[in-house]
């Protein structure tokens, strides 16, 4: 579980927590039946409040994304994988994020699709010219 | 909780609290912060006991006992312990007067504090360590922390704020920091005090604060927009907005929005007094 | 702490004691070598009343001294005992040792008035004697509270305890005629008593908050304006004794 917290933001903590974790498990980097770190642990590690923490696990918890074992603690759930509604909301935000960074540096959204099909491009290239190395 | 009520106290003419009101609820962890000189250090010392109101009242939750000093943890910025004694005497003294049958000595081991050293002869960040492991031993119900924490190094730092931090997540404590330096705690905090003149200026959650100071940066005057601070700097001037309300005030705005930290959201309320 | 108070205050009284000890000393090798000086008696009396006046005065201005020293004090208010249990540990022992120095005072100055053929010092009457302790007690008190640093402050506390004093004398040269037998067993103290209740009453009303309530203020205190309303209060008593001397002579 690798968080980063951006101070300077105005995502409110809770939320930037949440959406990290949510990222994670719709990933796929951690997987049902991972389990989470403790809630003192990650208070620990970022700094922050546990309370905080509490609420964004609650919060999880009641989406579905993961269940508490008393005594053992936090575990991604067998639904998690499956809430595509979410993956695609989570998919929004990033996206809006992306845009607002490079508006904010002046790019049209024209510019965006012409680098994203660059970026496109030039790591199909990656793969083909891999595979013309592999068959030298 | 922490109840303050109608606290007044002062140095001779000079009042620093007038009137004073504040509630602090339960495992609330409150940050409390203002000029130098504002009254921070001294109301952490009357909720301490050390000092004595000159009128008004502070009473704390039932949880708390009689003499409400046995449960309240305070970790001044003098760091004050009895510099003549050796480690070990320093703990026994201390035992002795909370009534303390165990004592945890991880922390001094883990930070390499040896039992017969005097305490004159410890560092500054060894001294604070010790200070914390001694309020820890008391298992406080309230813990004050006046600004420690920036004057040690970044280990003993990060040990600190462990300690802390874990102590909240396990017996769920009312904290009241003083901080000036924002930078490791700012999260770690519920509730943001300014104090101005013996009041309170702002008494907000972080996240509401984030929402509502913005910096506007534009070489255009902002009309109608409330302003609190203005820095002219070479080719534009950033602005800082409270409270800054998103529907109506971005349309107004021909400039960047930026959010901010909360250094900045501080100075902008603080710099008004400078400027 | 109270073992620990006793402990430090015995200790001061012993350093005291030694280093007095050299008027005896000096006093016995100067009987013995050059055969003049006082009787004996005289200069126990004398030397011990010094002695326990001396202890008082430091037994009080270094009470915190444990404290100031080792930057200890936020922490000592900071623990769960009352004010006056802190007080309680601090005088106590002070307190007991002095109780035992003046039964030994009791104890060794002879009877009566026969020490000298023109009667006793003012100073070291019995009766008198505790009456200086008490003042010397509140004044260092005041003082040791207040921080030896504050010259101001020292001065005041000094200047105080000569009005204690000229106040007495004053007094007793105008009420009592000196000439009479029973001078010394009746007027002498009855008059000390008043001038120390007067002086010790302008200290309470101008000090009271750092008696009712010592705590970090001291050190910040601008105790310039406590003494400043002491001031004129002294002024009075010391014109009014010095006055009343002339009047009462003049009419002689």
């Amino acid at each position: 579980m690798n968080i980063k917290i951006n101070p300077k933001s105005a995502v409110p903590v809770y939320e930037q927590v949440k959406r990290e974790i949510k990222l994670a498990i719709l990933s796929g980097n951690m997987k049902e039946g991972d389990k989470l770190i403790s809630i003192r642990e990650l208070a620990v590690r970022l700094k922050i409040n546990p309370n905080t923490i509490v609420k964004v696990y609650y919060q999880l918890e009641v989406e579905g994304f993961i269940a508490s074992r008393p005594g053992t603690g936090y575990f991604v759930s067998a639904e998690a994988g499956r809430a595509q509604k979410e993956k695609h909301e989570l998919f929004e935000q990033v996206t809006d994020d992306y845009i607002t960074s490079a508006s904010d540096l002046g790019y049209s959204i024209e510019d965006m699709i012409t680098e994203l099909k660059n970026k496109d491009d030039s790591s199909e290239k990656k793969n083909n010219g891999g595979s013309d190395d592999k068959d030298r | 909780m922490i109840k303050i009520d109608n606290l007044t106290f002062g140095y001779g003419k000079k009042k620093i609290f007038e009137g004073f009101n504040l509630e602090i609820p339960d495992w609330q962890t409150c940050l409390v912060t203002g000029i130098n000189g504002v009254g921070k250090s001294t109301l952490l010392r009357l909720i301490a006991g050390v000092l004595l109101p000159d009128g008004g009242n502070i009473t704390f939750g039932p949880g708390m006992p009689v003499d409400p000093r046995f449960k309240i943890g305070f970790i001044s910025d003098k760091i004050s312990l009895y510099e003549s004694l050796k480690v070990s005497q320093m703990i026994e003294l201390h035992m002795r007067m909370y009534g303390i049958k165990k004592f945890d000595y991880s922390l001094l081991e883990h930070t390499k504090i040896g039992m017969h050293q005097r305490v004159k002869e410890l560092s500054w960040g060894h001294r604070t360590i010790f200070l914390l492991s001694l309020v820890l031993a008391i298992e406080p119900e309230v813990l004050l922390i006046d600004e420690v924490i920036h004057s040690i190094d970044a280990y003993l730092r990060k040990v600190f704020l462990e300690k802390v931090i874990g102590l909240i997540s396990e017996r769920k404590i009312t904290v009241v920091m003083v901080n000036l330096n924002f930078h490791d705690v700012e999260n770690i905090a519920d509730r943001v005090i300014l104090l101005k003149d013996g009041k309170v200026a702002v008494d907000s959650d972080l996240d509401s604060l984030k929402a509502k100071v913005k910096k506007v940066v534009s070489s255009e005057p902002l009309n109608g927009l409330p302003v609190i601070l203005s820095i002219p700097r070479e080719d534009c001037t950033e602005y800082f907005v409270y409270p800054y309300d998103e529907k109506a005030h971005r349309p107004a705005v021909k400039g960047k929005v930026m959010d901010l930290d909360l250094t900045d959201i501080v100075t902008a309320f603080i710099g008004g007094e400078y400027v | 702490m109270f073992k620990k108070e006793f402990m430090e205050s015995g200790r001061q009284a012993l350093m005291v004691l030694i280093f007095l000890l050299v008027i005896p000393i000096f006093y016995t090798l100067d009987h013995l070598l050059i055969g003049i000086g006082l009787d004996y008696k005289v200069v126990s009396v004398m030397g011990f009343g010094m002695v326990i006046s001396i202890i008082t005065l430091i037994y009080t201005t270094t009470i915190f001294q444990n404290e100031t020293r080792d930057h200890a004090m936020e922490y000592l208010l900071s623990l769960p005992v009352s004010r006056y249990s802190i007080i309680g540990w601090k005088l106590g022992p002070r307190i007991s040792i002095l109780a035992v120095l003046y039964v030994v005072f009791l104890v060794i100055q002879p009877s009566g008035r026969d020490v000298f053929a023109d009667g006793y010092s003012l100073f070291i009457h019995p009766a008198v004697l505790p009456i200086v302790m008490f003042t010397l007690l509140i004044l260092g008190f005041i003082l040791g509270l207040i921080g030896h640093k504050n010259v101001f402050m020292k001065v005041f506390v000094i200047i105080s305890f000569y009005a204690v004093m000229g106040g007495a004398v004053g007094l007793v040269a105008n009420f009592i005629d000196i000439s009479k037998d029973e001078f010394w067993l009746e007027g002498v103290a009855p008059c000390f008593w008043i001038s120390s209740g007067v002086i010790l009453l302008i200290y309470w009303l101008s000090f009271s908050p750092v008696f009712t309530r010592f705590d970090l203020k001291p050190e910040q205190l601008h105790v310039k304006r406590f003494a400043f309303r002491a001031v004129p209060m002294l002024l009075i008593f010391i014109i009014a004794a010095v006055a009343s001397l002339v009047i009462n002579n003049g009419a002689k």
